[in-house]
């Protein structure tokens, strides 16, 4: 009985079997029908779309040359070296062979290609020379894609003002920040086959968009005085045991930067391991207070009021109260009288403020305003400060008694000189710059905008009463052999960086700006020196520095002597300049 | 003399099965053809394809033995087979023996060297002595009481599975088992009773499971990237380039692959690396990409053409045992056809299921070609002495 009804009943449940088979089959054929046949474009898409990668072309970043066409910046082919690192069978064998080639550890390498990643740079930036080497070894995973090396040839000259660009090639610091956009050019563009580790396929590669390469730019730099200030600049602060310094040298003309020194330095090839301290361009993003160097604006101001002359006298009193607040000269004396040009070549606090005084409150401040004291200068610099210079308004009692000499403002270097440029080239403010022409666009025209801060008149008398400082006064280290030089000493105590209102005992910036020659200037130069601890006057410690650029400057600008007579930079007949801060008649 | 020569070639030719060696060649062929593509851009490709046809080749020692074997005997070694099935499937946890992957403690291995899954053979093992047990009851498994102690014993075999824990092996077992047991007699008010404890079962193992992992704070018994495959299947938008890519992946694959496909070694999906595991399970998704639909139509009549020859076979069996060993090696191609090629075209949740006589896989090959055998030791004693 069993047999004959289990039979069939098995026989059934085969059927249900492969029925259930079938059903499936049905399903998938019908799920294929719909996924290869009506959708299959949509996914053939999908799959190019995933393959297909839009790439950058790099575009060869332009160079960066000083007015004599010497490099300065220029960017030389390299090579990344990359790893697929499933690709690489003996990884040991691999690191010691790149280590081997490309120098470094073979375990830096092997860090790297034991990551779990399915694409790592094993080295970028390579030599081509090297990565050819490494080419020949025919390493199975590892891969070499074209990049750019940023190379400056004269390492740390001019570093501040070059600045440097990342690994990405993009300008990060000076003018290779500011004139990015201009370097940079424009990458070009590929659409490239790759697969899910990124690696192209060959021959998968379509060129959509050429690039285009970066424009080179010229700058105002002269790479002869600039090796000079850079050599000047570093014998003067390890000479007078400081704490860095700064130069500006200036076509007062037009507002061309010569060269721009700053301490300390880097060497832009490895910013990245220098501190970050010494990339500051300190001429332009630093502030300090000026101290008597202003002492020349507040009397170029009251010329062109055509209140005084340079010949009318004042009676000065040893001392002098101003809201409150004593006025006291750094070296102490009697009564005496003085010109306009005697207060300048003396640097005399008390006969700074009485100028001041004579000017008023609100006349002070629209001179200091015209020579540019509470506005960006525009120099094409990235980051550019702005001293400080607030309106009468909020001006204390004592305020006329010490901004007239340069206590109770701030300006940048940069500032400053090119509010002395206006002096030196009769009347015109300018607009500092370091571009000197764009060769790849010959057709833009570079407009440095001008306006004008004093009358032509007064700029010469005010160049007659500052080559007085020179020849007579506390800037008697500034002279240069051959040639008439006018400017200003400076002594500023520097304002304490410990939260607290008031000076920083002992902390003065010594510094000379002035230019040569006197009658028609060539350059403008400003020389500062923070914090020197062997002495601290500007005439002593920045006017030598002055005088040696100064006189380099004119041989290699070949610039005509003016004078016959000799006369010494020996400064053991200095006169000492006037400190402006606390008095300091306990100190000398 | 002639007599004898006569009988030796007639038994020679009771003992060959056509259909079922024909298929089984087809399929192995169309399987390397789609390996060798497959492999081909991978680093050591022509190395893995000779270890494809070296799995082959091995598999051939269990298909012949089996094939030589009088399945009859089986019967009686149950206990033996039990120790040996036990082992198999412990071995891995066994310190000196056992490697860990993915997750997944499943590999014998001396060393860094994998060597096989012990849970590929004790499928077989599985099979003959759930054949043994299922045939007790004479084709009549209608009591709840001996339907519970037949579970009872895939019960113990699935707990030792998920131990390792291998998801998608598990299953495999109870495929094995519902079709023994389908074949078996088993009542069919009872398979309903176990759809519904299943899926009751499942939704509620997924939410004590979540809660138990928060409440320790970290992944326990589940593992996460177990759950989020079933998850995934669900909404497979969840999680595009995590647990969902591979599905993704593979549905560009099959889908790019149209009417005719891109052609062998030209899919970009598989040759760039997009594809995972492109030669073990994902080799259909290779297949439909290029080869096309025709490709994968051809295929699927290959499998139905392996299923029908072996219920051809089954039907054939003198006896029960017989049907059912048969059975049980079609349930295990069944359901895993099913559920890899399910998988790819993104109608199964995605398990590390091979696909038989397809996916490079020696452990997987030599289970498949060791069940062919089983196949033909049923076939070549249908008429009993």
């Amino acid at each position: 009985m069993a047999p004959k009804s289990r039979q069939p009943q098995r026989s059934t449940r085969y059927v249900l079997l492969l029925a259930v088979f079938v059903v499936f089959l049905v399903g998938v054929g019908a799920r294929l029908v719909y996924l290869q046949l009506v959708a299959g474009p949509a996914y053939a898409a999908m799959a190019h779309d995933q393959r297909s990668r839009e790439m950058d072309v790099p575009a060869r970043r332009g160079s960066i040359y000083d007015r004599e066409g010497e490099p300065l910046a220029v960017s030389m082919e390299a090579r990344d070296v990359y790893a697929v690192p499933d690709a690489v069978v003996d990884k040991q064998a691999a690191a010691t062979a790149v280590a081997g080639v490309l120098g470094g550890t073979a375990e830096e390498y092997l860090g790297k290609l034991n990551k779990d990643a399915p694409f790592v740079y094993l080295a970028r930036k390579v030599d081509v020379e090297r990565a050819d080497a490494l080419k020949q070894l025919d390493l199975v995973g590892i891969g070499f894609q074209e990049d750019a090396r940023r190379v400056y040839p004269s390492n740390e000259l001019a570093c501040q003002i070059l600045g440097f660009v990342g690994i990405d090639d993009v300008g990060l610091a000076g003018v290779e920040q500011y004139y990015d956009s201009v370097l940079a050019g424009t990458p070009g563009k590929v659409i490239a086959e790759k697969g899910t580790r990124g690696i192209p396929i060959p021959g998968g590669v379509s060129v959509q968009e050429d690039a285009v390469d970066g424009e080179n730019i010229v700058l105002t730099i002269d790479k002869d005085i600039q090796y000079q200030a850079h050599v000047e600049l570093q014998a003067a602060v390890e000479k007078w045991g400081a704490k860095g310094g700064s130069v500006v040298v200036m076509d007062p003309d037009t507002g061309a930067i010569l060269a721009m020194a700053s301490t300390p330095t880097f060497d832009p090839n490895k910013f990245a391991t220098a501190d970050a301290k010494a990339f500051r361009n300190r001429p332009i993003v630093d502030t300090y207070e000026p101290g008597s160097t202003i002492k020349s604006l507040t009397a170029a101001a009251v010329i062109e009021e055509k209140m005084f002359t340079p010949t009318s006298a004042f009676v000065l009193p040893p001392t002098l109260k101003v809201g409150g607040r004593t006025i006291h000269e750094s070296h102490p004396r009697g009564q005496v009288t003085w010109s306009l040009t005697d207060i300048v070549t003396n640097s005399s606090n008390v006969g700074a403020v009485k100028l001041g005084i004579a000017l008023g409150e609100d006349r002070l401040y629209d001179y200091f305003s015209r020579f540019g004291l509470t506005e960006k200068t525009g120099v094409d610099f990235p980051g550019e400060a702005m001293g400080w210079l607030p309106p009468p308004a909020q001006w204390s009692a004592s305020s006329i008694g010490n901004i007239p000499f340069g206590q109770g403002v701030s300006v940048t270097p940069m500032q400053l000189a090119r509010a002395l440029a206006s002096i030196a080239n009769g009347g015109e403010l300018v607009t500092p710059h370091f571009l000197q022409a764009l060769p790849d666009s010959p057709d833009k025209t570079l407009v440095w905008p001008k306006k004008q801060a004093i009358s032509a008149e007064t700029a010469a008398e005010m160049r007659g009463v500052l080559s007085a400082v020179v020849t007579e006064g506390t800037g008697s280290g500034a002279r240069v052999t051959g040639y008439s030089v006018a400017g200003k000493t400076g002594t500023a105590q520097k304002a304490r960086t410990d939260g607290q209102a008031g000076y920083a005992q002992g902390k003065y910036i010594a510094s000379f700006s002035g230019f040569v020659p006197a009658e028609d200037p060539a350059v403008l130069i400003v020389v500062m020196i923070d914090e020197p601890s062997n002495s601290i006057f500007g005439g002593t410690v920045a006017a030598p520095t002055f005088s040696r650029l100064s006189a380099y400057c004119m041989e290699h600008l070949k610039i005509p002597p003016t004078t016959t007579k000799t006369s010494s930079t020996d400064a053991s007949h200095t006169a000492d300049d006037a400190v402006t801060g606390e008095p300091q008649s306990d100190k000398d | 003399m002639r007599r004898v020569e006569k009988t030796l070639g007639k038994q020679v030719r009771d003992s060959v099965n056509v259909p079922i060696m024909l298929f089984t060649a087809a399929l192995l062929a169309y399987g390397s053809v789609m390996v060798s593509s497959a492999t081909a851009g991978m680093t050591g490709g022509p190395g893995l394809f000779k270890r494809h046809v070296l799995g082959m080749a091995v598999g051939l020692v269990p298909l012949v033995v089996a094939w030589a074997i009088d399945y009859k005997k089986l019967k009686h070694w149950s206990g033996p087979l039990l120790t040996l099935f036990a082992f198999l499937l412990i071995s891995p946890r066994i310190p000196g023996l056992g490697t860990t992957a993915k997750g997944a403690t499943s590999w014998l291995a001396i060393g860094d060297i994998r060597l096989f899954q012990p849970s590929e053979p004790a499928k077989l093992v599985f099979i003959v002595v759930m054949a043994a047990l299922v045939a007790e009851y004479e084709g009549r498994i209608d009591k709840p009481r001996d339907a519970m102690r037949l579970l009872g014993y895939l019960g113990v075999a699935i707990v030792l599975i998920l131990l390792q824990p291998d998801l998608g092996t598990g299953l495999v077992f109870v495929a094995i088992a519902l079709t023994m047991l389908l074949v078996g007699g088993m009542k069919g008010r009872y398979f309903a009773v176990l759809g519904l404890v299943a899926i009751v079962g499942v939704v509620g193992i997924l939410g004590i499971d979540t809660t138990l992992d928060r409440m320790v704070g970290h992944d326990v018994a589940l593992k996460d990237y177990q759950k989020d495959r079933l998850l995934v299947f669900v909404d497979p938008g969840r999680d595009p380039a995590g647990a969902g890519y591979n599905l993704a992946q593979s549905k560009i694959a099959i889908g790019s692959g149209g009417v005719s496909g891109t052609g062998l070694k030209s899919g970009t999906q598989s040759n760039l690396h997009f594809l995972p595991e492109r030669h073990t399970d994902f080799i259909f998704a290779v297949l439909g990409e290029e080869l096309g639909f025709t490709g994968a139509l051809l295929l699927l009549g290959l499998y139905l053409a392996l299923l029908i020859s072996s219920l051809a076979i089954a039907a054939s069996s003198r006896d029960l045992y017989g049907a059912l060993i048969v059975a049980g090696v079609m349930g295990m191609w069944l359901f895993q056809i099913l559920e890899n090629i399910g998988m790819t075209v993104g109608m199964m949740p995605i398990t590390g299921i091979p696909l038989p006589f397809m996916s490079f896989g020696s452990s997987s090959m030599v289970t498949n070609l060791g069940g062919v055998g089983l196949l033909l030791s049923v076939w070549s004693r249908r008429y009993g002495t």
